[in-house]
């Protein structure tokens, strides 16, 4: 079935056997270039066959590697077939592990966002100018296909947001604050296509930047630094479980019948997380400007996972599912004010660490030529709109690269040394050297 | 020294959960095989002498730690919550990692300490403190006082992430004043005696984390431990993203005293320690896990885990072993322009630099609570033919 988990799992094993014949075997964690792969339905045991193969393919391959490749190759080869058969002993699937990727080729995110049509959905985040952010993104996409869209910002007065109001209402929400997100709760109770229609849809969106360096100490302001950091994770980790609290009752609701009953998969709460959620970090010289984003963005991950799991268990009416985008054409960082973790010039520059304006002007860079947020919001709205959405799902990894040479030149390559997976770390647990820990044991 | 565990009869063990009301403490897998990390190393990096604080040294892995250590000469300055109730063969300090001013006082301490004035700085901080955070995840409508559940999660973070962070920046000048000794100190002195045109840099100072497997895995197996999975994933990004921060050094500018600080994260499987019994609880009701049966079934669940899990004396050996073995960053004069354009090219993936300036572990087992190597009755894996190609599967080994 196009579109299940089994489905697009298959290319990843694709791009895991890849991985196997490259030459920094040794770095310990797997670095997956995320593509595009045919829409082979493969089942688990065939996806197994496969990874053996390739294994197999290795071993031929050794009579032309040097001594110490062979040595590292046959090692690690042997490793993750010890673990593949653990593995296949437990009963482990690896689909379970490996995010998939949203939208689906030849999505139709406006006919999918039809299906909505005549609904309520609140998206948080869905402030500034058109087609600069995921959240203004994806709340257009869901007017123009007929719904009633409540969208919120941390200054709706921003002149940024000017001509919002004409297409839908912007409430004030901080999500740092449960004060603010107390008022947001009552004034999305209190709104009128709430209080006739119900909610059928949340879209947990809204992130805040944080940019500074995580050492070495001694640190310039360590208040900055602290309450930097904190603001941080009040923002991009209990920020989303306020709202999802907060607006939990008027969800459940919508599940009892207070809502129309045709929208069809009942009703639904999609999170925003980052990529990041999925980096274990330190694997480059720029993500470390941004520790504290990534370490809030990687631990909503646990609660994403557990909170699903916990959903499923109970059978609960009230369905969610995350979205992992990679970098998206944003003004995350260009037109929004990060937290900074130190101290900054006149010009927002830090001034602790010399390198970390030209890390940001990087970023800055790659996120100008990264895909357009309307691309993440219809994979938003595909998972809003899927019967059963997948548990981990990551945007705009296969479009990186489209068809031959891309408008991104050798950027692809950058990001796939930049961004690494972890699930398929956790799926084939490295541990160079345990064969031989075996072998003298 | 904490007592060494008896063996247990594991012929008596039927799979079943056992009965946690009678258990006399006793770790079913102390039989375990001594895991070496490299055991072909052929540098170390000489711990007698140094001197370490090991966080959360009263009991579990810290205790194990310390006394490891102690044992190889190293003089040990451990930190306790509540140091009077404790008893340790090193120092114990006061430190709650969630209260930043306890931590300033600790940084005092340290620096007041008779052993680091007289070392001139401190060789090795363990960031080993933790708290268990136990939960429900929701769903919301569950939740019935919520700011308790939110000040539980807070409070998770603040311990064992933020207040690793703290740590690591208050004790830093610290490790820094001593690498900067060793680097004036000894370096030509030392690499007379070597081969020429290898000059072996051992003096750097030595920062090790303790974080859970569950700050890799999804965390969807356990979720009432969720919270505790989100800290320790936070906790993980910060030390790589540090770790990186030290390294990554503009092509201009020479490596600096903070790059002779090293870097590493261990990750023990569950291990036998009261991480659970000494659990911040964030759900509401004192009375939930005698009212609520599933809780009360994951808790029962996460014992038989902890219980079965590794000896804390065996995750501090291969604390000790990561410490002495950790290779030290060799450079060869020719190839040293080399390597710094490779730092400037951000090559970091190499394996030679990877594998030199950094270490993470992984301790690893298969999860506790079912014997290892038995295929579960339900399987449809163990049936299925092998697939094609594959190397004849060994027997199922049972190692615990």
């Amino acid at each position: 079935m196009p579109g299940s988990p089994t489905d697009r799992c298959a290319p990843q094993v694709t791009a895991f056997a890849e991985v196997l014949t490259d030459e920094n075997l040794d770095a310990a964690i797997i670095a997956i270039p995320p593509k595009q792969g045919a829409a082979v339905v493969s089942g688990v045991p065939e996806k197994l066959q496969g990874l053996q193969t390739a294994l197999g393919r290795l071993g031929q391959e050794e009579a032309d590697q040097d001594a110490g490749t062979r040595h590292r190759r046959r090692r690690l080869a042997s490793t993750i077939k010890d673990d593949v058969e653990t593995w296949v002993e437990e009963d482990r699937s690896p689909c379970a592990a490996v995010p998939v990727f949203m939208p689906t080729p030849k999505f139709d995110a406006a006919a999918a966002a039809a299906r909505l049509a005549g609904s309520v959905a609140v998206v948080i985040g869905a402030s500034g100018p058109p087609d600069k952010g995921v959240g203004r993104a994806l709340a257009d996409q869901l007017v123009d296909a007929g719904v009633t869209v409540i969208g919120t910002s941390r200054n709706p007065s921003d002149p940024a947001n000017a001509g919002i109001s004409a297409r839908y209402d912007l409430l004030r929400l901080d999500m740092s604050s449960q004060a603010s997100v107390d008022a947001f709760e009552a004034a999305v109770a209190a709104h009128p296509a709430v209080r006739a229609k119900g909610l059928a849809t949340l879209f947990i969106n809204g992130a805040r930047f944080a940019a500074g360096s995580p050492g070495p100490p001694p640190l310039q302001d360590e208040e900055m630094y602290y309450s930097g950091a904190e603001l941080s994770l009040q923002t991009n980790f209990l920020g989303p479980l306020r709202v999802t609290h907060a607006l939990w009752p008027l969800l459940e609701a919508d599940a009892a019948g207070a809502g129309p009953a045709s929208v069809p998969p009942g009703p639904r709460l999609i999170w925003t997380g980052s990529a990041e959620a999925y980096a274990i970090g330190g694997a480059d010289p720029i993500s470390y400007s941004y520790w504290s984003y990534g370490a809030a963005k990687r631990a909503s991950l646990a609660y994403y996972n557990a909170m699903r799991t916990v959903l499923t268990n109970q059978s609960s009416p009230v369905t969610t599912a995350a979205l992992y985008p990679f970098g998206i054409n944003t003004r995350l960082v260009e037109g929004t004010r990060p937290i900074f973790l130190s101290p900054v010039n006149a010009r927002g520059e830090p001034i602790d660490n010399p390198h970390f304006s030209l890390v940001m002007g990087m970023y800055r860079f790659f996120l100008s030529m990264a895909l357009s947020p309307a691309f993440v919001a219809a994979g938003d709205i595909e998972l809003a709109t899927m019967a059963d959405p997948p548990i981990n799902v990551a945007s705009s990894s296969w479009a990186w690269k489209p068809q031959g040479e891309s408008r991104l030149g050798g950027l692809q390559d950058l990001w796939d040394s930049v961004h690494q997976i972890e699930e398929l770390q956790s799926a084939f647990p490295f541990e160079l050297g345990k064969a031989d820990a075996a072998k003298k044991a | 020294m904490p007592t060494p565990l008896a063996k247990p009869d594991l012929s008596a063990w039927n799979g079943t959960k056992p009965d946690f009301a009678a258990w006399n403490g006793t770790n079913p897998c102390a039989a375990w095989p001594k895991w070496r990390p490299a055991p072909d190393v052929q540098e170390t990096w000489d711990l007698k002498g140094r001197v370490a604080v090991v966080t959360g040294a009263s009991s579990g892995i810290g205790a194990a730690i310390g006394a490891a250590l102690l044992a190889e000469g190293v003089h040990v300055i451990g930190t306790s919550r509540t140091p009077g109730t404790a008893t340790a063969p090193f120092d114990l300090l006061p430190l709650e990692l969630s209260d930043p001013a306890s931590v300033v006082a600790f940084g005092a301490a340290v620096a007041a300490h008779p052993a680091v004035v007289a070392r001139g700085g401190l060789d090795i901080l363990v960031n080993n403190a933790g708290r268990a955070v136990l939960g429900p995840v929701g769903p919301p409508s569950s939740i019935t006082d919520y700011p308790a559940w939110m000040a539980g999660v807070w409070e998770g973070l603040q311990t064992n992430y933020l207040g690793a962070v703290r740590v690591t920046n208050t004790l830093w000048p610290l490790l820094q004043a001593r690498a900067k000794v060793e680097d004036a100190g000894g370096v030509k002195a030392k690499a007379a005696t070597l081969k020429k045109k290898v000059e072996v840099d051992k003096h750097y100072a030595r920062v090790v984390f303790t974080a859970s497997p569950m700050a890799w895995s999804s965390s969807a197996a356990t979720p009432d431990l969720w919270g505790y999975a989100a800290s320790q994933r936070a906790l993980l990004i910060y030390a790589n993203m540090l770790r990186a921060a030290v390294t990554s050094t503009p092509i201009s500018s020479p490596p600096s005293a903070a790059s002779k600080v090293k870097l590493s994260v261990l990750a023990p499987m569950a291990t036998a320690t009261r991480l659970v019994e000494g659990a911040r609880p964030i759900f509401l009701d004192p009375t939930a896990a005698a009212t609520d049966p599933a809780f009360a079934s994951f808790l029962a669940d996460i014992r038989v885990a902890t219980a079965a899990g590794l000896d804390p004396a065996f995750v501090a050996s291969a604390y000790v072993q990561v410490l002495k073995e950790d290779k030290p960053v060799r450079i060869r004069k020719k190839e040293q322009e080399r390597e710094r354009e490779r730092e400037g090219r951000a090559e970091q993936s190499s394996s030679e630099h990877i594998s030199h300036t950094s270490i993470t572990h992984r301790l690893r087992m298969r999860p506790s609570g079912r014997p290892a190597g038995r295929c579960p009755p339900t399987s449809r894996w163990c049936r299925a033919a092998p697939p094609i190609g594959a190397r004849p599967r060994s027997p199922p080994s049972r190692r615990c």
